[in-house]
């Protein structure tokens, strides 16, 4: 009897297994096109995918050589200009020594602290406007440094043509003083 | 006699040794069971890496790191030009107060060198301490390059001189 159930179950068990795989098969029959045409849609969209990343690649380089030209060519720009800087930096240097050179010269009897004294502000005032980064306070700065500097060679010009009996330069003075 | 003998033995025997039998096979059994899992276990990671090395080295994704690697050159080179200019101007500052310290070093060695001059002009009128302790605060200063000390030296040495 055992036997008989034991059998009957295996047999149960056979044609279960035997079902499935018949639908299994049906089903897949059936949508054997729709499979194919998923299939397919995924290897051509993975395609265009791999070509517009390509394609995005290729851009990219060309941007950066480009890039890299401009970067180039713009820190060339400024180490000239830092080099001009410099160079204008001396030549202020050179003038401000020419002017303290112009009042000894013309005030002979010139203490030499004094002259020390106007040529000290003058480079104070220098760089006072080269350190200003705003351009309108430097454009300022350097609009004062010019009007000291036409001060002094203003008193020196009086005095040498005999305009002035002072024996100091009393407006360069004075201009330093207001500082 | 004996054939009996040993039927009688094999029959006293024979519940051992399908004990012993039975525990052999389920060892057996467990072994089988153990090594089993641990191929399906060490086939499945082998799976599982080859599935990652295939995504790692596929052409979607090594299409996708180029692009990536280029996006990071560019931020990259944005950053260097960033700190370059960062680099000149820190050697054209520095530049800059080279000129200004040379500069400002020639000044007040030509005051110092006045300062001296004065005190040797006016030397006689100058007792003999006071000068000698004038020059060596001229010299001092000097090596110090401090032009306000200079500056108050010739202040004063002018007020002596001049009452």
């Amino acid at each position: 009897m055992a036997k008989i159930m034991f059998k009957d179950f295996l047999l149960n068990i056979i044609n279960t297994i035997h079902t499935l795989k018949t639908e299994n098969l049906n089903w897949k029959r059936t949508n054997q096109e729709q499979e194919a045409q998923v299939k397919q849609n995924r290897v051509l969209a993975e395609k265009a995918l791999i070509s517009e990343l390509k394609k995005r690649s290729r851009q990219l380089k060309h941007e950066l050589t480009l890039l890299q030209t401009q970067h180039d060519a713009e820190l060339l720009m400024f180490k000239t200009k830092c080099k001009q800087d410099v160079k204008d930096y001396k030549q202020y240097l050179a003038s401000l020594d020419q002017l303290k050179h112009s009042i000894q010269s013309s005030y002979t009897h010139l203490p030499e602290a004094v002259a020390f004294t106007i040529h000290h502000h003058a480079k104070y005032l220098l760089n006072e406007m080269w350190e200003t980064t705003n351009f309108e306070e430097k454009m300022q700065r350097e609009i004062q440094l010019i009007r000291f500097m036409s001060t002094v060679h203003e008193d020196a010009r009086l005095y040498l043509e005999g305009k002035t009996k002072e024996v100091l330069p009393e407006r360069t003075l004075k201009f330093i003083e207001k500082r | 006699m004996l054939i009996r003998f040993s039927l009688f033995l094999i029959f006293l025997s024979l519940p051992l040794f399908l004990f012993v039998l039975t525990i052999k096979l389920a060892v057996l059994m467990l072994l089988f069971a153990f090594g089993l899992l641990f191929f399906l276990g060490v086939i499945s990671v082998l799976k599982r890496c080859f599935h990652v090395f295939g995504a790692y080295f596929s052409v979607q994704a090594r299409e996708n790191r180029k692009v990536l690697f280029v996006l990071n050159q560019r931020q990259r080179h944005q950053k260097m030009l960033h700190f370059k200019r960062l680099q000149l101007n820190y050697f054209k500052e520095l530049e800059r107060e080279k000129l200004l310290k040379k500069n400002n070093q020639a000044h007040i060695n030509a005051l110092a060198q006045a300062i001296e001059r004065d005190l040797h002009r006016h030397k006689q009128k100058l007792p003999k301490t006071l000068f000698l302790q004038f020059q060596r605060e001229n010299q001092l200063f000097r090596r110090q390059q401090n032009q306000q000390a200079l500056l108050e030296l010739h202040a004063k040495l002018s007020t002596f001189v001049n009452g």
